[in-house]
């Protein structure tokens, strides 16, 4: 497969003696949104842990032709992998603009300590352009007003945004999104959709995502991948995995309303996209 | 055998201390660092209830217990119980506070006298014993009441804390809510006054031992003898995870043993504190894997927000905001030029110094209030620089210059040796270790053949008050430059990243280990200049000028100033050390008395520091002279916002977003 991104390959994750993910395996394309559902506890989140190397897992992993799997999580970063928490957190007690320059550290890693502390040319240079280019994003993403404000003093749907800059400014190869739409109201998370997809676009990057708002994941998904107690249980086209069996027991239940939003009007819309 | 008998009866005190501390940090997640303080405040109530007011030794004793006892419930109620809600590492930096007060509280209580109105400053005899006998020679070693007191009473003493834990109501509820105290709270149980039970055991698990070991090892009246007590438990603790009594038991023992066995084949005394050091970093090796897992109650990060807050690019660009600061840089300057012709030469040489403290108390806030590592080790560090530098001098005779160049490479490398270990762990491991560094450097490394300096370290001609002044005074300004440009570039950010979310930062590229390495040898270079040029400015370097107290002084003057504001470091050193030069007048513990309460005061009721006091002046006259609001309201904007409205930016710019990433990339 030319067009692989990702591939990974039997990862497992044992906490004690509790195996958390036995055995998950998937390809990511090149341009393709993979879509994660699964119970709370499925083992989601450690994936997405595994994956950038936060947890020790066995089984390995390739972004293109690199093997991750030996690589600390800075150097996986490094390789072109970007992550977004489901908390949003970033740094509390930093700027808006500061955030952002961090996000920029791959950029930068020529500012070195001496250079910095005698205002040497290179450093100051590197300096510039990581700024420039963060305004740049802060006023193109209409967050001027932002630029000197504490990440603290934010709400949850801006620091989203945030967040989100801070993946345009990286260009990842692969973006893990760990529930975008977690503590924002429902009318932002309606907008995410068409976000998410105008990242992929923008950086040309592949996405894994999860995601518990259904219409928002099956709007932007090309592909499904369930979990349930750290175990695949299927895997494939959006629709074709939330009628399966296993999928519909063990997650959704069989109550049409789960998958659309709560109104009328939102479950229409949700099945208008399809 | 012998020895490993001897070494028994001393590990029951360093056991029972570190049973205490695993106690205390049960119960509230915080490592009690006025531990040692404690029962250092009980031996010197007992010596002087016997020995002053000639009382008998039972009911001495039990006052004393119970004076230590209702302290540590003080502590607890007062201190302890309104941090609840507070990141852990400020708790710890509370308990420091806590242990500078309860110094000035055993300095106030009468020293024993050895006779005729003479004060006993030292010595092994002094300390009470209730029985003279058995005496008995054993293999090479004398065996005392002392040491047969300790050797049965520890074991008794830590039965019943098991019993206690394991039968009483109160043990099983400790027991509870250590494991998860909001369930336990929920369950009913009354998580305040178990832990508040819990300080007081601790606390006379701290008397007990420190009387066991006072007439087995000696008696001192010195400032620093809570520290080593405290570094006794707390190697005994760190074996154990913090969380295991029985290990925290034995590993205290089993350093007591090695002490003498090492002893035994060195015949060199006074190595405890370096045996005591090793065996911290024994264990953080042994356990890495499980010091590395962190709760989010233990995380490192402390909100600073307040003490380095930026102000807006459109005010810190306008002409007269930039007018401003150049001139009242510019005052400044001026006014520390112009104190050589205004000072006395004793006020001179004393601001010379201050200063010298004020660039170790910024290195420290580079260290602790941005990459959020908090060392009590630091004057060691400035001592290492010191002492060898002043070893250059005395006995290679080097040009100052080099030896002072020489002095921030060795405080450099010394950082990395003890931040390659403990650095890789998340908590509060490192404190303990580099305050492991500061007792064992002081007591040990300073005075070994090998590393001490010699005698006779004098001030070059050019260094007379007014020339050792100026060269204090350059010296900061270099490091305050140096350190802001560092606070604004990658190096800076990175750290503060670091400290306030370490996942996101690393999922941005930053290297978690190198960036808290960078900080340490940053730092461990600006302490090791400054310690040298202290220790000419002292004519001496040893362990006594580099004392381990003085580093709770700067972890107190960077906390008052500010953690993370590089002039707050600066006016915190100042008012450290400023106090007890003007109030030496009024009492002699006016410095300690200052610190202990100043850092307290500012945890509980002002945290931000005096920072945040200079932060409202700057903000009040930014407005002034720019006319612009320094902290402007915000238009709010919303994921919602972006994508309705038509602007929404980055739907219909994708290219302009991709082009110019791609200039720059």
């Amino acid at each position: 497969m030319q067009t692989r991104v990702l591939a990974v390959r039997n990862i497992g994750v044992a906490f004690g003696g509790l195996q958390v993910l036995d055995d998950v395996s998937f390809d990511l394309r090149r341009g393709e949104i993979l879509g994660f559902i699964g119970p709370n506890g499925a083992g989601k989140t450690t994936l997405f842990d595994a994956l950038s190397g936060f947890v020790p897992s066995v089984g390995q992993l390739w972004l293109d032709d690199v093997e991750l799997t030996p690589l600390k999580p800075a150097q996986r970063a490094a390789a072109g992998l970007g992550r977004s928490f489901q908390d949003a957190r970033l740094f509390a007690a930093m700027t808006v603009l500061d955030t952002l320059r961090v996000a920029n550290e791959l950029s930068l890693l020529n500012v070195d300590v001496l250079g910095t502390a005698f205002g040497l040319r290179h450093a100051r240079v590197a300096e510039a352009e990581a700024t420039e280019r963060s305004v740049e994003l802060i006023e193109l993403l209409g967050l001027a007003t932002y630029r000197d404000k504490l990440v603290r003093e934010l709400s949850t749907g801006t620091r989203r945004i945030v967040d989100l800059a801070c993946l345009l400014t990286r260009r990842p190869r692969v973006v893990l999104l760990d529930e975008p739409s977690s503590g924002i109201a429902q009318r932002e998370a309606e907008a995410l959709a068409p976000m998410i997809r105008s990242i992929r676009d923008t950086i040309g990057c592949s996405v894994l995502l999860i995601e518990h708002d259904m219409p928002l994941l099956l709007s932007v998904a090309d592909r499904l991948h369930a979990l349930e107690t750290g175990k695949t249980i299927a895997t494939g086209h959006p629709q074709t995995v939330i009628r399966h069996p296993e999928v519909v027991r063990s997650y959704l239940g069989d109550d049409a309303s789960a998958i659309g939003r709560s109104g009328t009007a939102a479950v229409a819309r949700a099945k208008r996209k399809k | 055998m012998d020895y490993i008998l001897l070494g028994l009866a001393i590990g029951m005190a360093n056991a029972l201390l570190a049973v205490g501390i695993v106690l205390t940090y049960m119960s509230t997640r915080v490592i009690n660092l006025a531990h040692g303080e404690l029962g250092a405040f009980c031996v010197a109530m007992m010596l002087a209830l016997t020995r002053n007011a000639h009382w008998h030794y039972a009911p001495a004793l039990l006052a004393s217990l119970a004076a230590t006892g209702l302290l540590a419930a003080l502590i607890e109620q007062g201190v302890i119980r309104r941090l609840e809600k507070s990141p852990r590492l400020i708790v710890l930096i509370a308990t420091l506070g806590i242990a500078q007060l309860i110094i000035v509280a055993r300095l106030v209580v009468p020293k024993p006298k050895a006779g005729e109105g003479v004060e006993l400053i030292t010595g092994s005899g002094v300390f009470p014993v209730p029985i003279d006998n058995p005496v008995v020679e054993f293999g090479r070693v004398v065996l005392r009441p002392q040491h047969f007191i300790a050797l049965v009473i520890g074991p008794l003493v830590a039965l019943a804390v098991v019993l206690f834990l394991r039968r009483s109501t109160y043990g099983i509820a400790l027991r509870a809510a250590a494991q998860n105290s909001s369930r336990a709270l929920l369950a009913g149980i009354p998580v305040r006054r178990v832990s508040t039970i819990a300080w007081v055991a601790a606390g006379l698990l701290s008397g007990v031992a420190s009387m066991l070991l006072a007439p087995i090892v000696g008696y001192s009246s010195s400032e620093a003898v809570g520290l080593p007590l405290l570094m006794r438990g707390l190697a005994g603790a760190t074996i154990a995870g913090f969380d295991n009594l029985g290990v925290a038991f034995g590993a205290g023992l089993a350093i007591g043993v090695a002490d003498q066995l090492v002893f035994l084949s060195t015949g060199r005394a006074g190595i405890t504190d370096v045996i005591v050091f090793a065996a911290v970093l024994i264990a953080l090796y042994v356990r890495r894997s499980e010091y590395r897992r962190t709760s989010a109650n233990e995380e490192t990060s402390w909100d600073t927000g307040d003490a380095t807050r930026p102000l807006p690019l459109a005010i810190l660009q306008h002409v007269r905001w930039r007018q401003t600061v150049r001139a009242s840089v510019g005052v400044v300057a001026l006014v520390a030029i112009a104190m050589p012709w205004v000072l006395s030469q004793s006020a001179l040489f004393f601001t010379a110094t201050v200063f010298l403290v004020a660039v170790v108390a910024v290195s420290l806030t580079m260290l602790t209030g941005w990459a959020g590592q908090l060392s009590i080790g630091h004057w060691g560090l400035a001592g290492v620089g010191g002492v060898f530098g002043a070893r250059l001098v005395t006995m290679g005779h080097f040009p100052y210059w080099s030896a002072f160049i020489a002095a921030g490479v060795i405080g450099a490398l010394c950082a990395l040796l003890i931040g390659l270990p403990s650095l890789r762990f998340e908590g509060t491991s490192f404190a303990v270790v580099t305050l492991g560094f500061g007792v064992a450097a002081s007591g040990w490394l300073f005075s070994q053949p090998w590393f001490r300096s010699g005698q006779g370290l004098r001030r070059p001609s050019y260094l007379d008050n007014r020339g050792y002044y100026i060269a204090a005074l350059v010296f900061l300004a270099f490091t305050v430059v140096v350190a802001r440009r560092l606070q604004r570039s990658r190096i800076g950010r990175n750290m503060t990243a670091v400290r306030e979310n370490s996942r996101q930062a690393e999922s941005f590229g930053v290297n978690l280990v190198r960036t808290k390495l960078t900080a340490f040898v940053i730092s461990g270079t600006f302490a090791g200049l400054a310690g040298f040029m202290w220790a000419i400015g002292v004519g001496s370097a040893n362990g006594e000028v580099f004392g381990p107290v003085r580093s709770l002084t700067l972890v107190t003057a960077v906390v008052i100033g500010g953690l993370g504001s590089i002039a707050g470091a600066v006016i915190g050193a100042f008012y450290m050390l400023g106090i007890p030069y003007f109030g030496s007048n009024i009492s002699v513990y006016i410095g300690l008395l200052s610190t202990g309460i100043g850092v307290l005061t500012l945890v509980l009721f002002l945290p931000g520091g005096f920072a945040r006091i200079g932060y409202f002046v700057r903000d009040f006259v930014a407005a002034r002279v720019t006319g612009l609001d320094p902290n402007p309201d915000v238009v709010p904007v919303s994921l919602d916002r972006l994508s309705a409205d038509s602007s929404a930016p980055v739907m219909e710019n994708p290219q302009k977003v991709g082009k110019k990433r791609g200039v720059s990339a």
